[in-house]
């Protein structure tokens, strides 16, 4: 019926009681506490365990109605503070999501009527009103994916029929005085927590009784005039909340027999802590009018209804599901406290550090042995997880007790490839990595190349490129030094920070190459830094052949490794936090000022190389500029290997070292240089000649 | 240094204090205690908000929890925050949710922040935030000269930084029992 008239709000008719539905709220122990016993405990037990709940009947103003699970709730035995009384739950959790979804409902709906109707009957529930607040928690654990699917049913009779307000809901304080309160307030403190209701028993004298709720049926007997008071999680003016329900579920079915009880005083007892004083002023009186079926008042009664399961956040009548990914999946808890350590850094120590630039910063590392182990290594330890090794051996038994990455089972079966073994490590160790392991041997001058082999060479040259390019960094780790030339070459036309480092028996260097301000190879820019081969006035040639074991192999002190290891590292990061980045000017501690001048980067200063003696425990800074007859990162070399690519390194690759030599004028200044000691012998000889 | 009977009689005391403030902390157990080190205390805080009028509101619990922290021989305050469902709210909105006026410099509440890092809780196994404890020891020291209730005056000191409020009542119990005010008293990280 269509009707334009519309009653005024504030008159309202007789109406049935409402209860406020409880709301599941899971601390985030639960969840963990349940997984630990799914684990260790439960396995594929699916059957009901009993676990305990809570609610607070002194939850601020505008909450929903809360009930609680959290660590505790898997202990023998439950508990609750001064404001918290306990639910008794069951927890059915399955195995898999099709069992969770696919449970009948319906029957542990009425399993759970059933059981409450018969702790109303057999009076078990008037000794322990508490065992009348219920709740059964369905779960489903993803274990992988750490998805956690859940469904609670708080259980609460359909019975009476129904409950009417015979007034409007009042304030505590309209229908007690405030010594009757207190009185109240006093009994309940002191009322142990499986008694969360209570009656208040009223004399024809005004005087009154608080009894507890086991006396209901000899006050009924002795017709005396009676108030049900229950401890109520709701806060809200107008309804109680839901563990009043089954209390007056209780009290129906024990007065239903005598029609003077069909009207009843109800308080909802609320009290919370405000500025230090126990505060019921929010409790509420209701006045109810009891409404049975003819049936509900016969001896014989069916069995009631129940109702009560939670609807999602949605208002849906469905199960909830949340994904705890972020604080149960190992891999990400790793994640954030690795990064959360790293901030302790800026804390106080160097409140500029930008550690999201170390953070991005990708690093190829070139070779896979005791430098590039402790290298990745202390790269880790910044927070930089884009690795990628490469390598061209396997780990051999000698290996493991100096290359940090690797252990003895890495050795067997031939020995696994060291790029791989490297990726497996460092996965291990923080499985956040992004690791890749190429197995590759690197194109070197004085090392010629037979055409049948001209092919796969020139997929390696790419692919080395490649990861040049797509990488910020590349770390020259390997054990001979024209393997170094190639990459440097590569580094300096691609413009990518070029970290070095070469051992010597109980020497080291540790260096970081050049780059000019104004684009590759400009020679006007004289104060580019040199490359680890500016130094040098021979092209790089086969330093392998004539040279005895120890000679080879680079036979180093082990500390040594580590040591310089852990100065590319650090001088890495220095670089990139100089306010110039790769083209920060060189410290020196050839310059008088260099431990008392300012300092650019956070970190400190910006050597160029750095060279240390463990014998004498020295350490120098030596800084040197581009030689512009550079073999790898002259104008020349790079101009020419822009210009004619992989034709250009073959020609290197396979002929001798003049060829880099003339392209370079290294023979000329050869020649040039020898010309020179000729007259100055001459002048020697005539100098000693007119003596 | 703090010794662990010295952390027992301040909880206690701090503990009977709460109590008639009515705030809630309580001692928070746990069946497998493996060590007497982890007895801890506990509160929770709800934080509810409405995003709009007619919007449900959006409700955090925030956690808080005291334990002792043997390398520092000190106590030490861990906090983390979740929503109904159990998930923990991510540490950048904690950030944003938690107000900065409870710290009378706003640059103090950010040292609190730089220092955090993330521990699993010693009861619960569960990620939770903690407070740095290098300063604390030196800040103890400085309080117990004074006052009497120095767990209250160091909670009271660091745990705003991190959203936890202590009601003012703590202050007018303290100051009727003779203790030193708890406002008078100079923030630890600025020591």
């Amino acid at each position: 019926m269509e009707s334009t008239h519309t009653a005024p709000p504030e008159v309202r008719g007789p109406r049935v009681l409402q209860f406020e539905l409880f709301s599941s709220c899971i601390d985030s122990g639960f969840w963990s506490a349940l997984t630990r016993k799914k684990l260790d405990v439960y396995g594929l037990d699916e059957t009901a365990k009993s676990i305990h709940g809570y609610y607070s009947i002194g939850s601020a103003a505008f909450l929903p109605c809360f009930m609680n699970v959290d660590h505790a709730s898997f202990e023998a035995t439950p508990s609750t503070d001064s404001h918290t009384y306990p639910l008794h739950g069951k927890l059915q959790n399955f195995n898999t999501i099709e069992k969770f979804r696919d449970s009948d409902k319906q029957l542990i709906t009425d399993g759970e009527a059933n059981e409450l109707w018969n702790l109303i009957m057999s009076g078990e529930a008037l000794v322990n009103p508490s065992l009348l607040s219920r709740f059964t928690l369905l779960s489903f654990v993803d274990l992988k994916k750490y998805i956690y699917s859940y469904w609670f049913l708080f259980p609460a009779l359909v019975y009476p029929d129904a409950l009417v307000h015979e007034t409007e809901p009042r304030p505590i304080q309209e229908a007690f005085t405030g010594e009757e309160i207190s009185h109240i307030t006093n009994f309940v403190a002191k009322l142990p927590k499986e008694q969360n209701a209570f009656l208040i028993a009223h004399d024809a004298d005004g005087a009154m009784e608080i009894l507890l709720i086991r006396d209901l049926p000899l006050i009924v007997k002795d017709n005396r005039k009676v108030t049900l008071c229950v401890c109520d999680p709701s806060v809200r003016a107008d309804n109680p909340g839901w563990t009043v329900r089954n209390v007056l579920a209780m009290f129906a079915y024990h007065v239903r027999s005598s029609p003077e009880y069909r009207r009843v005083q109800l308080v909802c007892f609320r009290q919370r802590f405000r500025d230090g004083l126990r505060d019921v002023s929010h409790s509420l009186v209701l006045d109810l009018r009891i409404v049975f079926t003819p049936n509900q008042t016969m001896g014989q009664t069916l069995i009631p209804k129940a109702v009560g399961w939670e609807r999602t956040e949605k208002g849906k009548l469905g199960s909830r599901h949340v994904n705890l990914s972020a604080q149960m999946d190992p891999k990400k808890l790793a994640e954030q406290a690795v990064d959360l350590n790293l901030k302790l850094m800026r804390w106080r120590l160097v409140p500029e550090l930008d550690l999201p630039l170390i953070q991005r910063t990708k690093c190829l590392i070139l070779g896979s042995g005791t430098l590039g182990c402790n290298v990745a290594r202390c790269l880790m330890g910044w927070g930089i997880f884009d690795l990628t090794f490469v390598d061209n051996s396997v780990v051999s038994f000698s290996n493991p007790v100096r290359q940090s990455l690797f252990s003895f089972s890495d050795c067997l079966d031939g020995g696994k490839e060291k790029s791989i073994a490297a990726v497996e490590a460092v996965q291990r160790i923080f499985p956040g990595v992004c690791a890749t392991a190429h197995q590759m041997n690197i194109p070197m001058p004085g090392h010629p190349i037979s055409e049948s082999m001209r092919g796969k060479v020139d997929e390696t040259i790419t692919l080395l490129e490649a990861l040049i390019e797509k990488n910020d960094v590349v770390f020259l780790l390997m054990d001979t030094r024209e393997s170094r030339w190639l990459p440097t070459l590569i580094g300096a036309s691609k413009r990518k920070i070029v970290m070095n480092a070469a051992l010597g028996f109980d020497s080291y260097l540790v260096m970081r190459h050049g780059m000019s301000a104004d684009g590759a190879g400009d020679e006007t820019n004289s104060k580019k830094l040199g490359c680890y081969f500016c130094n040098d006035v021979v092209a790089p040639g086969n330093s392998t052949r004539d040279r005895t074991l120890d000679q080879q192999c680079t036979v180093t002190r082990p500390g040594i490794a580590m040591i310089a290891a852990a100065l590319a590292v650090e001088l890495l990061v220095t670089v990139l936090q100089h306010p110039k980045g790769a083209e920060a000017p060189a410290d020196s501690s050839a310059r008088d000022d260099y431990l008392t001048n300012d300092i650019e980067s956070p970190l400190g200063i910006v050597p160029h190389q750095i060279r240390g003696f463990l014998a004498r425990h020295n350490t120098v800074l030596p800084a040197t500029t581009a030689f512009d007859k550079c073999t790898a990162c002259s104008a020349t070399v790079i101009k020419e290997y822009e210009a004619r690519g992989h034709d250009f390194l073959f020609d290197v690759i396979n002929s001798t070292a003049s060829f880099l030599e003339d392209l370079t004028g290294l023979t000329k200044l050869h020649a040039d240089s020898e010309k020179a000691e000729v007259w100055d012998l001459s002048d020697d000889e005539s100098f000693a000649g007119s003596e | 240094m703090t010794t662990l009977e010295e952390y027992y009689a301040a909880v206690a005391d701090f503990l009977e204090l709460s109590e008639r403030v009515g705030d809630g902390w309580s001692r928070f157990s746990s069946e497998d205690i493996r060590s007497p080190c982890f007895e801890m205390i506990r509160r929770r805080q709800t934080h509810s908000r409405r995003l709009t009028a007619d919007a449900p509101p959006d409700i955090i619990f925030f956690d808080y929890h005291v334990y002792f922290n043997e390398a520092f021989a000190v106590p030490q305050l861990l906090f983390s925050a979740c929503r109904p469902d159990g998930s923990l709210v991510p540490l950048t909105t904690l950030h944003e949710l938690i107000p900065k006026h409870l710290l009378p410099e706003a640059s103090e509440r950010e040292l609190v922040w730089e220092t955090l890092s993330q521990i699993e809780h010693p009861i619960l196994h569960c990620p939770i935030y903690a407070l740095h404890p290098c300063q604390t020891a030196a800040f103890i020291r400085k309080i117990r000269s004074f006052s009497k209730s120095w767990l209250l005056s160091w909670l009271s000191s660091v745990g705003p930084a991190v959203g936890l409020e202590l009601s003012p009542q703590y202050g007018i119990i303290s100051h009727t029992d003779n203790i030193t005010s708890i406002n008078t008293l100079e923030h630890p990280i600025s020591t």
